[in-house]
């Protein structure tokens, strides 16, 4: 049993995060799919089709994970994705191509374990989200908290990124030093 | 008892908030640092990949989303021009790179890297540069060490480096492809040395 208020951070935060993601893949659609190609999982024919219907997927669950009776729905839906990407990124790093685009925000950003502990990290939560939780009647004090909790995981998730992007740097630095 | 816990873990969020704040600004301050010394190094040390070497495979995607792969073999020889929407030289160059892409049958890619990704698309119109890649890679710059525009990269169809380095005239342009044709390579340095050449924004 977990509390409502755990169950209201996680999804909002999974919301905002979904939507974020769903948001710069409809943006430049072209875009999306050449990275998606980048990873050869796809077969070709299908690419066109499976570009559309990831960001789609997404938006359904941005929609479906914040009312409550629809909740869980979404939650399955979100950690079925996200397990398809950490898959996807995983297969890519043990291939040894790891420096294709891992269209995981708009700019270009390479494959990095980082992503895979991040990524396991939000399907445990989703998981969560499927648990039975608690009823108790949510006070002002409550939503204060998710308030500052939302900024907390969203400043971890930008740090991770910058992480990321750092590593980038120092590895190309390394490589052309010799 | 219940009112002061909830206290507690207000402060506390808020701590956490905070911290977490500020180890995102440190970060973003080593990625910044990391990014002048890239442009130091390149000043200062001798660029790598050198002339002669295997230039870096790198697979990207270009601003209108198609893959691109540069290095490695290819059909024809790759030039890369460097470019900046906001570098008035890089106008006059990017239209004499056409021209001599077209003559010598060179696969013309141009790059850029940061700003909005509106301003590059407006450039690409307005030079009518919409036939060519054009690729938006910070990871490109970096591995050319490129810290001057226009400048330009030539690797040949085995994936070798065969010139680069500024280019502010037709002639820079000129006898960096002839490198090529003669397979005797021209430093960059050579190039470099002639004028001083117009600083990346």
């Amino acid at each position: 049993m977990i509390d409502p208020l755990t169950v209201l951070i996680i999804s909002a935060s999974l919301a905002l995060l979904f939507f974020k993601a769903a948001k710069h893949k409809m943006r430049a659609p072209g875009q999306f799919s050449a990275q998606l190609a980048a990873y050869k999982l796809v077969p070709l024919s299908l690419l066109p089709g499976v570009a559309r219907l990831i960001p789609a997927a997404e938006m359904a669950v941005f929609f479906l994970i914040l009312m409550p009776f629809t909740r869980s729905l979404a939650a399955v839906l979100a950690a079925v994705l996200l397990t398809f990407y950490t898959s996807a990124m995983a297969v890519n790093l043990f291939r040894g191509r790891d420096k294709i685009d891992c269209g995981c925000s708009g700019h270009s950003q390479k494959l990095s374990y980082w992503f895979l502990l991040r990524n396991i990290a939000l399907i445990i939560s989703s998981g969560l989200l499927t648990m039975p939780s608690t009823s108790r009647a949510l006070v002002w004090a409550d939503f204060l908290l998710l308030a500052l909790m939302l900024a907390v995981l969203s400043c971890v998730y930008l740090l991770i990124e910058q992480l990321v992007l750092n590593q980038t740097f120092s590895e190309s630095e390394r490589g052309s030093h010799g | 008892m219940d009112n002061y816990l909830t206290e507690i873990v207000i402060l506390l969020t808020l701590v956490v908030l905070i911290l977490v704040i500020a180890v995102f600004a440190l970060a973003r301050q080593i990625g910044d640092l990391h990014k002048r010394l890239a442009t130091a190094d390149s000043v200062i040390s001798e660029a790598r990949p050198k002339v002669g070497e295997l230039a870096p495979f790198l697979s990207m995607v270009t601003l209108n989303g198609s893959p691109l792969e540069f290095g490695g073999p290819h059909e024809a020889p790759q030039l890369l021009l460097f470019v900046s929407p906001t570098c008035p030289v890089c106008e006059e160059m990017v239209l004499t790179a056409k021209s001599m892409a077209r003559s010598e049958r060179l696969a013309l890619i141009f790059g850029s890297d940061g700003g909005e990704m509106q301003k590059h698309t407006d450039y690409v119109k307005e030079m009518d540069i919409e036939d060519y890649p054009y690729v938006l890679s910070l990871e490109l710059r970096k591995k050319f060490q490129v810290s001057e525009l226009p400048y330009a990269v030539l690797i040949d169809e085995h994936g070798v480096l065969r010139s680069k380095g500024l280019v502010n005239s037709r002639e820079h342009l000129k006898r960096l492809l002839e490198s090529n044709r003669s397979g005797y390579p021209i430093q960059d340095c050579v190039v470099q040395g002639e004028l001083p050449g117009e600083q990346a924004p």
